[in-house]
């Protein structure tokens, strides 16, 4: 089990190494809506382990964890949703 | 209630980070921007050609790069709540120097930017997708300030001791509101200069 000074560190090489994995899909070139949808769920995962890892919302009363993570969820959805729809528009 | 916890202790021990206030204050504004992402989605499905092309319009390295320097400035400052956990005055005010540094970096970086825009003719009266592009990037980069403000004050506090709880339930608040800037920028991030661009 890492100790609480490791945890942090890990954290953040995880969400940095996501967030160049975004970018590489950009700059990589991989076209396409399944490129935009992987950015999205990625931006979802980091934000999770933001809220969860960073802002401790594992330690604070259960109800600010759930409003959270329904947040984090619905923005998720609000992008995931309103790319797919315009797609269906053009 | 006054409050004395170690880095030693277990999650289940610890008191809850931050103070219920400060959660809900930050719950209320990510419900603001969850309208505005709401709003700029609905009025992109609208105008897709426009904010398509647009959106070409934007540099993501200055996105990436923002991004790079928050998520680091965030891990400073929970580096910073957990040297305060062990009653390490000298090593809070290194990283919250630290993470105020990433700060100014990300201003100057948000500014340097926005005088790219200016440069080109690009304001927020161009069209309807800069329009929310300052006003969301802005609306951003006022947490951004409000939050180094906190981070500069409990820097300085630092120097007088970290030992008390009143001290680790603000740092903590603090660093509540600091994670939230950064959680906002990694949606805002995708929304405004990835997604549709593939």
């Amino acid at each position: 089990m890492p100790t609480q000074t490791e945890r942090p560190v890990r954290v953040w090489l995880l969400l940095m190494g996501l967030t160049l994995c975004s970018v590489a899909l950009f700059e990589g070139g991989w076209l396409g809506p399944a490129a935009s949808i992987v950015i999205v769920l990625i931006a979802a995962w980091k934000s999770r382990l933001v809220i969860l890892h960073f802002m401790e919302a594992r330690h604070a009363p259960g109800h600010w964890r759930v409003l959270y993570e329904l947040w984090n969820f619905a923005a998720a959805a609000t992008l995931l949703i309103g790319y797919l729809v315009s797609l269906r528009v053009t | 209630m006054s409050r004395s916890i170690s880095a030693s202790q277990t999650p289940i021990d610890r008191p809850s980070p931050g103070s219920e206030g400060l959660w809900t204050f930050v719950f209320i504004d990510m419900m603001i921007f969850l309208l505005i992402f709401l709003t700029f989605m609905g009025e992109r499905i609208g105008h897709l050609a426009l904010y398509t092309q647009a959106q070409g319009q934007l540099n993501e390295l200055f996105g990436l790069a923002n991004t790079l320097v928050l998520l680091t400035s965030s891990w400073l400052v929970v580096e910073a709540v957990q040297a305060t956990r062990r009653g390490q005055p000298q090593r809070v005010s290194q990283l919250l120097g630290g993470a105020l540094l990433l700060g100014a970096v990300f201003s100057v970086n948000k500014g340097i930017e926005y005088a790219h825009k200016f440069e080109v003719g690009i304001t927020p009266a161009s069209n309807p997708f800069f329009s929310f592009y300052f006003f969301i990037t802005f609306a951003h980069f006022l947490h951004v300030l409000a939050g180094m403000v906190c981070i500069f004050h409990f820097r300085r506090r630092a120097r007088l001791g970290v030992g008390s709880a009143e001290y680790l339930t603000g740092l903590e608040n603090v660093g509540l509101f600091w994670h939230y800037v950064d959680v906002l920028w990694i949606f805002i991030f995708p929304m405004l200069y990835l997604m549709g661009r593939l």
